[in-house]
């Protein structure tokens, strides 16, 4: 039995070990798009993987019983007022909302992706918090490098987790880079 | 009593569609601050009315997006912009108008950026704190409210608030459409949160050159729309000053030449009063008979008397100790020839003492009772002279049951040639030079519908004096 869990143990630490020196970040489609803070880099990235002939659903304000159908979920956070405004939540709500989404897609084994490219509102505590609940959950996460969000606290769980952390440089061409970083 | 809403409107049409005239701007200090204050209030009350999804601007920026429509992102630029400056204006013109209100009242012109410069930041944080909202006090909003505080003082003799109100909106219109040109953001015009993605998403769909192009070619336009209309009212302004004081200047040479040429005739009468005052005296001292002796007597003492006014229209600065009384029958003679005394009351309360030159104290107490008399009706109007006395003052009151003076008309009546019939427009402004010169006051109250009062309040010569003056 010991010697059971010891090879199991060796295996995942193996697997994970492999996820922290990928250089791709695998697809299974269809891939579910989510906001947490209602801010439009979630259509951006929507399009720009669109672009790409991947095919993603997005549902900004999706709930954890709509998880169903997808083995993957991609996080695009990014606090914005006016788009919690538009969605009628309050911050408290929506990160309820993007916590029980999350953690349940973690407890179904989904390819948990976070894209955070938000490069306004540098001083928001809540884009924080929001990195803060999703990054440790996550299998991969990209950063726009011109992100002038709370992007140290990206970096600490990044090492601490042992994550992998992919950098886009360019907005006008996140397609392209996109093109790089996902692999079909 | 005018209705409610009749007041509202009168109140509403005298500050927007103010005038120049000074008088009225020192009169407004109080009335400007309301508003401004009414404005703030409303900028506050604003965002809760008016959010961005009412424009469908939201949906229109993540459409944009997934289609890479740059029309949408125009049009949902565009949005922003009227959004923004239906958000800015309500707080920059308060903040003005109170500034300027504040300025009135102390009379210390910087008040106004001094108050723009704490009130403009102060409502943007308390909005932000209302409603848990970004509503940012960016770099682009100090360098409009700078350029525009400028241009007000610039505008600074604009008088007319609505005009003014049109031009701030529309310069602020002008600054707002930089906020969502890309090319400005590396110069510190970023914008609120929405103009951040505006500018995100024209990248990202590579609208940058459309934006760019049509956000500075419109904002140009629309800023030198401005500066022309500015250009075109401060003109239009200057002309208008430049008239009414030329009316002012013809007035007053008018009114100087008129009294002139009173004074020329009045002193012409000098030489043929002293032939019949002589011959007079030689008809008394030949004939015999006692009748004709008294109707010489009676000539002589009119011919005194007619002497008496003209010494005192060709010394108009002459005061002397007058009985009040003397006045009241002066104002008489005159009502008798006028035929006039059936719809005049005089009644005097006390009778006491004043300093005055009696026949233009009179002529300017006979200006306001030919006032009276042409705003009563004819059948049942009445006119009321009293006389008595308050606070070692003489107080005349005239009051009359005729038909009133407008608000908006009070505030003119003492302008060199305001008239509401026919004449010179001389009156009141005549009267109020001869009150001033006796060191008096007076005061006009009207009610339209119920009648007008003018108090006239003139220093009283106590028994003091009157007993210095006598040894």
């Amino acid at each position: 039995m010991t010697i059971v869990s010891l090879v199991c143990f060796l295996l995942i630490s193996l697997l994970i070990g492999g996820k922290a020196k990928s250089e791709h970040i695998p697809i299974y489609e269809p891939i579910l798009i989510t906001s947490a803070g209602q801010s439009f880099d979630v259509f951006i990235v929507k399009a720009a993987l669109a672009g790409l002939g991947i095919e993603t659903d997005l549902i900004a304000l999706v709930q954890a019983d709509q998880l169903e159908g997808y083995q993957q979920i991609i996080y695009v956070p990014g606090v914005s007022h006016k788009g919690l405004a538009a969605a009628d939540l309050n911050f408290a709500q929506e990160k309820q909302r993007v916590r029980s989404v999350a953690e349940k897609a973690k407890e179904e084994g989904f390819v948990f992706v976070l894209i955070y490219l938000e490069s306004f509102a540098p001083r928001d505590d809540r884009n924080q918090a929001l990195l803060k609940l999703l990054a440790p959950l996550a299998d991969y996460i990209v950063v726009y490098e011109g992100s002038a969000g709370p992007v140290d606290i990206l970096y600490q769980i990044v090492e601490q987790k042992n994550i992998p952390l992919f950098y886009v440089s360019s907005i006008p061409k996140l397609q392209q880079e996109f093109q790089k970083l996902f692999q079909q | 009593m005018q209705p409610k809403n009749n007041i509202i409107k009168n109140w509403l049409i005298k500050l927007l569609v103010s005038n120049t005239n000074i008088d009225y701007q020192k009169n407004n200090s109080l009335e400007k601050t309301l508003l401004g204050a009414g404005l703030i209030v409303f900028s506050l009350i604003l965002p809760r009315v008016v959010q961005p999804q009412m424009f469908i601007l939201l949906d229109e920026l993540s459409r944009s997006i997934l289609t890479g429509d740059t029309g949408l992102l125009l049009l949902a630029a565009t949005k922003l912009v009227f959004y923004n400056t239906l958000r800015h204006a309500p707080v920059v013109l308060g903040a003005f108008l109170i500034g300027e209100g504040l300025s009135i009242k102390f009379k210390y012109n910087r008040l106004i950026f001094f108050a723009s410069m704490l009130i403009i930041p102060l409502t943007f944080r308390l909005i932000s704190v209302l409603y848990n909202i970004q509503f940012l006090f960016t770099a682009s909003i100090y360098v409009t409210v700078a350029v525009v505080l400028i241009l007000y003082f610039l505008t600074y003799k604009i008088r007319t608030a609505f005009i003014k109100l049109i031009i701030i909106v529309l310069f602020l219109f002008g600054f707002d459409w930089l906020e969502i040109v890309p090319l400005l953001s590396n110069f510190g015009y970023r914008g609120g949160e929405i103009a951040q993605t505006i500018r995100t998403v024209s990248s990202f769909i590579g609208a940058d050159y459309v934006l760019n192009y049509v956000g500075l070619t419109i904002s140009l336009m629309i800023i030198i729309n401005a500066l022309i209309i500015t250009k075109v009212v401060l003109d239009y302004y200057n002309k208008m000053f430049l008239i009414s004081r030329l009316r002012k200047t013809e007035i007053a040479a008018l009114h100087s030449r008129y009294f002139q040429e009173v004074k020329h005739l009045v002193h012409d009468l000098k030489t043929p009063l002293a032939t019949i005052q002589g011959l007079n005296g030689v008809i008394a001292m030949i004939v015999k008979d006692q009748r004709v002796k008294n109707h010489t007597d009676k000539i002589s003492t009119s011919v005194e008397k007619i002497s008496s006014i003209i010494s005192e229209i060709l010394h108009d600065n002459k005061l002397s100790i007058i009985d009040v009384r003397e006045i009241t029958d002066f104002l008489k003679t005159y009502l008798s020839l006028e035929d006039q005394q059936t719809k005049v009351e005089i009644d005097i309360l006390n009778e006491n003492k004043i300093y005055a030159n009696k026949y233009l104290l009179s002529r300017a107490l006979i200006n306001i009772i030919d006032n009276s008399l042409k705003a009563i009706d004819p059948q049942n109007g009445l006119v009321r002279v009293k006389v008595w006395r308050e606070n070692e003052h003489v107080v005349f009151s005239i009051h009359d049951n005729g038909e009133g003076i407008p608000k908006e008309s009070l505030q003119k009546i003492w302008e060199l040639g305001f008239t509401k019939v026919e004449s010179t427009g001389l009156g009141l402004n005549f009267v109020r030079k001869v009150i001033d010169d006796h060191c008096g006051k007076i005061k006009i109250d009207s009610i339209v519908g119920v009648g007008t009062t003018a108090t006239i309040s003139l220093p009283e010569v106590g028994e003091d004096e009157q007993q210095n003056i006598s040894s």
